[in-house]
């Protein structure tokens, strides 16, 4: 069975590993996942919608299984042509902001 | 007695000093006013992003022309499949969503009054400024080649200076038989695997249009972007047709002659050319440079976590004008620039902390008709100093470490995901979706 991922549960995680004190932590977080997630609508558009082979993003995939996804490429589990290079550049809490922006909502 | 401390209530504590402290001087001063100065994927990426992630910031925009035409895909136009128009965005996108949009040269800046200068002599006051000016070209480092040998000898690198069609055309009148010479430049230099995408291009359309034709590529430096996949490539698709040499074998050109169409290389061979491509050496835009942004070097210093001057504090200078290596001079990367930029100036003027980076580059060329390749980095700050993320990032793996069916696939598919990046990427900083 897989945990179920709150907002909450994730939140408290970015707090906690997030280096910027002097915001409040909502707002914080909410810029925080639109800088990691900035590289993301690079290639799959500003609504995670991808096109010309590119996978759609969002809405797609629990929190769980989006994070699980990315520690999949990171750890070169699946077949992938660029997932893999870019996942091993990020940290599981970036995973886990990027699965606020694009998960499912929980 | 201990008073016990969470992490979670240090947290809480630590942030409601700054912000109550901040509230009153925004109060007093209005809006903060961000002002971005080029619309390129730079400037347009922080107008974007500044509107969508900061409501009560005003973003004001200034560009010259009411168009852009992208660098990034400017190849596709030598090889014949993409038009011009195609690859042409306007700033109506960016309008509707909220950013004042300016359409005039930015003159001059005055870092002590906080203005920019307009052509038509208005001054536009900031609290923050963005500046994403590109680059300029040095006219006269290679000898003789000046604006004017330019449109003999097309550079084909900077469409605000000179439409990628000036070139296109040349390649469509070169007799077949002909030699097509590129002189490429010594790093740094906007977009590192360009000239090498160009290559590949043109030998696309010479393939079919023009079988005897050759192509020529004399390159100040000894190695590039992508250089295994670009070579076995070419040996793949355009056997015979493509020599390249490198500054050690005497690649280095140093002066040209428009009239007779001749390059001269440090050893002093002559080269006749039919179509003579020069992509000189480069530099930041001028309005960086006559606001004294950049160093000697003609790029700009900057800091790792914020992108702010190190030289003028204030201005954030981002893009390919900005000294930001390892990180490539390319648009996408300049896009994941502008965002951080945006965030650290908002948060700068608020008195407050700027978040900790990370930068981001997906670079896709395209080389024969599903063919594409690719190149990725993720990019952090280490105090003063940008870093690669360590055993991340990297090139599409070589043909021999994939079976043939496997090959054929990675290709056709980083081919296609090249057109959804363009395409994604161009759509966002333009305000198009």
């Amino acid at each position: 069975m897989r945990r179920r991922i709150s907002r909450k549960v994730l939140g408290g995680a970015v707090a906690l590993a997030g280096a910027v004190l002097a915001v409040p932590a909502a707002a914080n977080e909410d810029l925080r996942i639109g800088l990691v997630t900035g590289g993301c609508v690079g290639c799959h558009g500003s609504a995670g919608s991808g096109g010309h082979g590119i996978p759609k993003i969002a809405g797609t995939l629990s929190r769980g299984d989006f994070v699980a996804k990315m520690k999949a490429f990171r750890d070169d589990q699946s077949n992938p042509t660029v997932m893999n290079r870019i996942a091993r550049g990020y940290s599981d809490e970036e995973f886990a902001l990027m699965a606020l922006r694009w998960a499912k909502a929980e | 007695m201990t008073t016990v401390l969470t992490r979670r209530s240090l947290l809480a504590a630590a942030a409601a000093a700054p912000v109550a402290v901040a509230a009153p001087r925004v109060a007093a001063q209005g809006r903060l006013r961000l002002v971005v100065i080029g619309g390129g994927f730079g400037g347009a990426s922080a107008a974007r992003f500044a509107r969508d992630a900061f409501p009560d910031v005003e973003v004001t925009l200034i560009e010259r022309s009411r168009q852009f035409t992208t660098c990034p895909y400017g190849n596709l136009v030598l090889a014949g499949s993409r038009t011009i128009e195609t690859i042409t965005f306007g700033y109506d996108g960016l309008s509707r969503l909220g950013v004042r949009v300016v359409h005039d040269e930015a003159e001059a800046i005055d870092p002590q009054a906080k203005t920019v200068r307009l052509r038509n002599g208005a001054a536009v006051p900031y609290d923050r400024l963005i500046m994403s000016p590109g680059i300029d070209l040095r006219w006269g480092a290679i000898e003789g080649y000046t604006e004017a040998a330019a449109d003999r000898m097309p550079h084909g690198w900077a469409p605000y200076l000179q439409p990628i069609t000036v070139l296109e055309r040349q390649l469509r009148a070169m007799p077949d038989g002909g030699v097509f010479v590129m002189a490429i430049p010594d790093n740094p230099f906007r977009c590192p695997p360009g000239p090498y995408e160009r290559i590949s291009m043109v030998a696309h359309y010479l393939k079919r249009a023009k079988p005897r034709a050759k192509i020529l590529a004399l390159d100040a430096k000894n190695g590039f972007s992508k250089q295994p996949l670009f070579q076995e490539a070419w040996e793949e698709l355009y056997p015979g047709m493509i020599e390249w040499r490198g500054a050690s074998n005497d690649g280095r050109v140093v002066a040209v002659d428009p009239q007779t169409m001749t390059l001269r290389t440090e050893f002093g061979e002559r080269v006749r050319a039919d179509v003579a491509n020069v992509i000189p050496p480069q530099m930041a835009g001028r309005i960086a440079r006559d606001t004294g942004l950049a160093n000697q070097t003609g790029w700009c210093p900057v800091r790792a976590q914020t992108f702010e001057s190190a030289l003028v504090p204030g201005i954030h200078v981002i893009g390919d004008a900005s000294i930001a290596a390892p990180m490539p001079k390319s648009g996408f990367v300049a896009s994941t620039h502008a965002k951080q930029a945006v965030a650290a100036a908002v948060a700068l003027h608020r008195g407050q902390t700027p978040p900790s980076p990370v930068y981001f580059n997906t670079c896709y060329s395209h080389v024969g008709t599903g063919y594409g390749i690719s190149i990725v980095g993720v990019f952090r700050a280490d105090g003063d100093r940008f870093v690669e993320v360590p055993n991340s990032g990297g090139i599409s793996p070589r043909n021999a470490t994939m079976g043939p069916e496997r090959r054929r696939e990675y290709r056709r598919l980083e081919a296609d995901y090249a057109d959804g990046w363009y395409e994604a990427l161009t759509r966002h900083m333009f305000g198009l979706s």
